[in-house]
């Protein structure tokens, strides 16, 4: 095929589309307020609001009436979880800044697609690091009420469960990173 | 109560009258109601270039669901940015660069799915006697969907004729960056489609 003749197959494919449906229009303007981008960037805001309400509730643990295995343990316990919703809200409100500077209406396509692969990459990395923190935070949880017995097989049952939907989201985590990666 | 709306396309709806219809009748109506200047620019607007909109989802989207999502967020980013839009460009530079960033700004999960967005199933085509250009079509669209985001903006701006230095202001790229990878993506497609010829 030449050029024109792979120009005139498109033209004709664009051609076959209406203009959009009153339906489409419907859609639009009454249940999809916001665009997939922007959609993203509040559900970062959410979490990043969300972890810092977690990290001021942990900070009441110092002053709980909890029996703790060790009774300096309520403060390390505290310590670690503060530190580490703090440390999500962080990085959730970096990754909210990133993608709300996204213009799509004054950027060229190449700064966008580096911006969007970027933050995504950010995103993908810092589960990386927030992993790990999370299964410190609930070993220093179980050390803590170690001498409870229905408290460890209730942490035993959630690690099995999270341990499987874990793997799961693990496998399809790796695959978009190598794709990120590769781009 | 159902109200009649004629629609500048070939097809006839009656549908109730909700208060986004009234919009909507306001907007795309052919019979003289009074309409905002925005609501008229977008309907224009949207009306000129839904082709080249459906184009660009078509060369984006993974599957059906995914070109609908594509087209309603063009549709809405078009609707939100219009008002800031200050002439800097040409109107349809902008709305390349609009379609194309809302399509590149998201990185979409793979659909399990097999792709099924088809130019039949999206076009709703049925004509026995267009099998010989819908096989084409599919092969072209699907070649460039094998390609990267920017490899899929230039060509899709290429394809419907626009000059290079409009690729490289949408785009970002320098001029001769655009034509190196119209010339390579070219023959790609060329030594990819020729056996269809």
């Amino acid at each position: 095929m030449t050029p024109d003749e792979i120009k005139k197959t498109w033209a004709e494919a664009s051609r076959r589309f209406y203009a959009p449906t009153p339906e489409e229009f419907e859609t639009m303007y009454r249940e999809r307020k916001e665009t997939a981008l922007e959609q993203l960037a509040q559900r970062y805001r959410r979490f990043s609001r969300l972890g810092l309400v977690m990290a001021v509730v942990s900070v009441f643990w110092m002053f709980s009436h909890i029996s703790f295995a060790e009774s300096y343990m309520k403060y390390v316990t505290s310590i670690v979880f503060i530190l580490y919703f703090a440390t999500c809200s962080i990085i959730d409100n970096w990754l909210y800044n990133g993608v709300k500077s996204i213009d799509c209406f004054t950027m060229s396509v190449s700064e966008v697609i580096d911006k969007a692969l970027y933050y995504r990459r950010k995103h993908l990395q810092s589960m990386i690091l927030l992993i790990p923190f999370a299964v410190v935070a609930m070993g220093t949880l179980a050390f803590s009420f170690v001498s409870e017995p229905y408290m460890i097989y209730g942490m035993i049952a959630g690690l099995i469960i999270g341990l499987a939907i874990g793997l799961q989201q693990f496998r399809s985590f790796m695959a978009e990173y190598r794709t990120i990666s590769k781009t | 109560m159902t109200i009649p709306i004629p629609i500048y396309s070939t097809f006839r709806y009656t549908l109730p009258p909700t208060r986004f219809m009234a919009f909507l009748m306001k907007a795309v109506s052919s019979t003289g109601y009074e309409r905002s200047t925005r609501e008229k620019r977008f309907a224009d607007l949207i009306h000129e270039y839904s082709g080249t909109i459906s184009g660009i989802c078509l060369s984006y989207a993974a599957d059906t669901e995914d070109f609908q999502d594509l087209r309603q967020d063009i549709m809405l980013n078009i609707w939100k940015g219009l008002p800031t839009f200050r002439a800097e460009s040409a109107l349809s530079t902008w709305v390349y660069r609009v379609a194309l960033n809302t399509c590149v700004s998201t990185v979409r999960k793979r659909s399990k799915r097999l792709p099924t967005v088809s130019l039949e199933s999206l076009a709703e085509i049925a004509s026995e006697s267009e099998t010989g250009s819908i096989e084409r079509i599919e092969r072209l669209r699907r070649l460039i969907s094998g390609l990267s985001a920017l490899d899929k903006a230039v060509i899709t701006m290429w394809l419907d004729d626009r000059k290079y230095s409009e690729i490289a202001e949408v785009t970002g790229l320098s001029r001769n960056n655009v034509a190196v990878r119209i010339n390579r993506i070219k023959q790609k497609l060329h030594h990819k489609l020729s056996p269809l010829t």
